[in-house]
């Protein structure tokens, strides 16, 4: 492989927003940067007398400001919300004196770092400490790490397989039975939660499981398995760094899904569709703005409740924003400018 | 006049055009027309279809109430959105959308998946929030003639996650959409109507604003049927 098709791979895997792995995180893995929004989120509002406080715990990425912007404009006429920065290397006694001087009736927790921060002040707390209900988004397989918390409840972040292949079915003038994925076994409680619901819009998604540091020729027979011997009319591409580094992209993904007959590829990062090799032909990810709209839904429902959380505790993101591969698209899978309103971007 | 419009007088009349016509369109270069009206299409792609049949007016398509509530104090001439989101906030209707046969309100439908539901024992429901919170309480009561907790979300598209996903026992939507959804999805789709709600209508905010009103008529047929709309009446 030549060294500047490596180094793009390295980048395209280094930008994912790559959700499984040591260190990886979906959203400090994005490149840092100032808010587009107006207003400052960690200037503290004028607090106003009866009414109740949501105290935001985050980062300041692009993302999480996409998610507090939406989630305040929605909130802010019935809330107060106070934002608290929380870098990589905070230390839990930052928590400890936001929720002491703000005295939340609900505190928002965004991205990883920042839940494993407040899952060490909890468990840092007396034993009968009562704690706020948190609303957790934009973190990892939220449903695995809910079980440790107290009194949390959250929105996952990755998007269901149901809502994308079911999307994926009105972009598409071709059969969609059969989705095939590759998964490591640390995912599999996650693939048979997505199998069940994609049986309800009569999608099979069929899985191939792969060891835990599989090699280029473990993957690339996993995937011929899928798209030549079970013949899937798609693939979906998990977040899983391991299974997207620069050489299994290069030596399994590419050739597995540049055969004669080419196969749509539904990735979790707008990266792997917008950029040069382009490995997804459809990018389906999470709507930021819609995320925040949904976590402050959440809370009027808290608030309905009186703060005390009943009924289902994670829910799933509704909405999501589509990329596609344009040549690719009306190429090879009959997407014509009919369907353009339907799609967020299209990469030419 | 500004120099913007004393330069579009000058192009439409150094073209020969009718000097009328040119004041005309002068007068709407700086226009400034708010839009909240959600549809199954990206709002970028609605504001562009809207720009595009609006020459001269500057068209802001957003696509939730909050957004729609914050950039009316920004200020604008008029606004085109839902008749009860004009109710709500008290402002009156300049020019009224309706459906062929001159019904200023479009039948809604409660959709579960699987069984059908009766809307007085809909526990949780799902709906496109044209109004904020308190407002939507209001409003899905009048319509659905029920007082579930709602699940609101910002696109209309996002109705039939909230059934794949079985977060609510039903979501209510405009009737028109019904066909759209039953290509999207293999999921059993069960229809119950219940109430109406009012089609888009244009409210002028400004003096200037008036000069929008007539230019309803030239709305496409096909942006009109995205907002369920077959005829417009100017009041007034």
């Amino acid at each position: 492989m030549d060294s500047s098709r490596l180094r793009v791979l390295a980048c395209l895997a280094g930008a994912c927003g790559l959700l499984v792995g040591a260190g990886c995180d979906p959203v400090r893995s994005a490149r840092p940067a100032r808010s587009p929004i107006a207003a400052d989120p960690f200037d503290d509002p004028t607090l106003r007398s009866g009414k109740p406080r949501v105290l935001v715990l985050m980062p300041e990425f692009p993302q999480t400001l996409e998610v507090w912007a939406s989630l305040r404009q929605e909130l802010r006429s019935d809330f107060d919300v106070v934002s608290r920065r929380i870098e990589p290397d905070a230390e839990v006694e930052l928590i400890a004196e936001a929720i002491a001087s703000v005295g939340p009736a609900c505190i928002v927790v965004m991205d990883n770092p920042t839940l494993r921060l407040y899952k060490t002040y909890q468990q840092g707390s007396p034993p009968n400490t009562k704690h706020p209900p948190a609303i957790v988004v934009m973190t990892s397989f939220l449903e695995e790490q809910a079980g440790t918390l107290k009194n949390v409840v959250g929105i996952a972040y990755e998007v269901p397989a149901v809502t994308q292949f079911a999307h994926l079915r009105t972009l598409l003038r071709r059969p969609m039975k059969r989705v095939g994925v590759v998964h490591r076994g640390l995912l599999s409680g996650f693939i048979e939660r997505q199998r069940e619901l994609t049986k309800a819009e009569s999608i099979e998604l069929v899985s191939v499981k792969v060891g835990d540091s599989p090699d280029a020729e473990e993957l690339r027979a996993a995937l011929d398995r899928l798209v030549v011997q079970r013949g899937v009319h798609a693939l979906w591409v998990l977040n899983d760094n391991t299974l997207l580094t620069p050489e299994l992209l290069e030596l399994a993904w590419l050739p597995a899904i540049s055969g004669e007959r080419p196969i749509p590829v539904v990735v979790g990062v707008a990266s792997l569709v917008a950029n040069s090799p382009q490995v997804g032909t459809f990018a389906m990810i999470p709507d930021h703005e819609a995320l925040g709209a949904q976590a402050a839904s959440l809370i009027f429902e808290l608030a309905d409740e009186a703060f005390q959380p009943t009924g289902k505790l994670i829910e799933a993101p509704v909405s999501i924003k589509t990329i596609i591969n344009g040549k690719q698209a009306r190429s090879y899978f009959g997407f014509n400018d009919a369907l353009r309103a339907k799609v967020d971007e299209v990469v030419e | 006049m500004s120099r913007r419009r004393f330069a579009r007088w000058t192009i439409s009349a150094g073209a020969g055009l009718p000097v009328l016509t040119g004041a005309t369109q002068a007068l709407a270069a700086d226009l400034m027309l708010l839009v909240f009206v959600p549809t199954d299409a990206r709002v970028r792609s609605f504001e562009k279809q809207l720009t595009a049949c609006l020459p001269g007016v500057n068209v802001r398509a957003v696509s939730r109430f909050r957004d729609f509530e914050s950039s009316l104090q920004s200020g604008t001439d008029a606004v085109l959105t839902l008749q009860p989101v004009l109710e709500q906030l008290k402002l009156a209707v300049s020019a009224q959308g309706k459906r062929k046969g001159g019904d200023s309100k479009e039948p809604y439908l409660l959709v579960s998946a699987g069984a059908p539901v009766v809307p007085s024992t809909v526990g949780k429901m799902g709906a496109v929030d044209i109004l904020g919170h308190s407002g939507m309480k209001s409003f899905v009561a009048q319509v659905s003639g029920a007082s579930p907790k709602i699940k609101s979300v910002i696109k209309i598209e996002d109705l039939l996650p909230l059934l794949q996903l079985q977060a609510v026992d039903a979501v209510l939507m405009p009737e028109r959409y019904l066909p759209t959804f039953q290509t999207n999805t293999q999921l059993d789709l069960r229809p119950v109507r219940v109430g109406s709600a009012g089609l888009p209508a244009l409210a002028t905010l400004t003096a200037q604003g008036r000069s929008i009103v007539p230019l309803v008529h030239r709305l496409t047929a096909s942006i009109n049927a995205q907002m369920g709309v077959s005829e417009w009446t100017v009041l007034g």
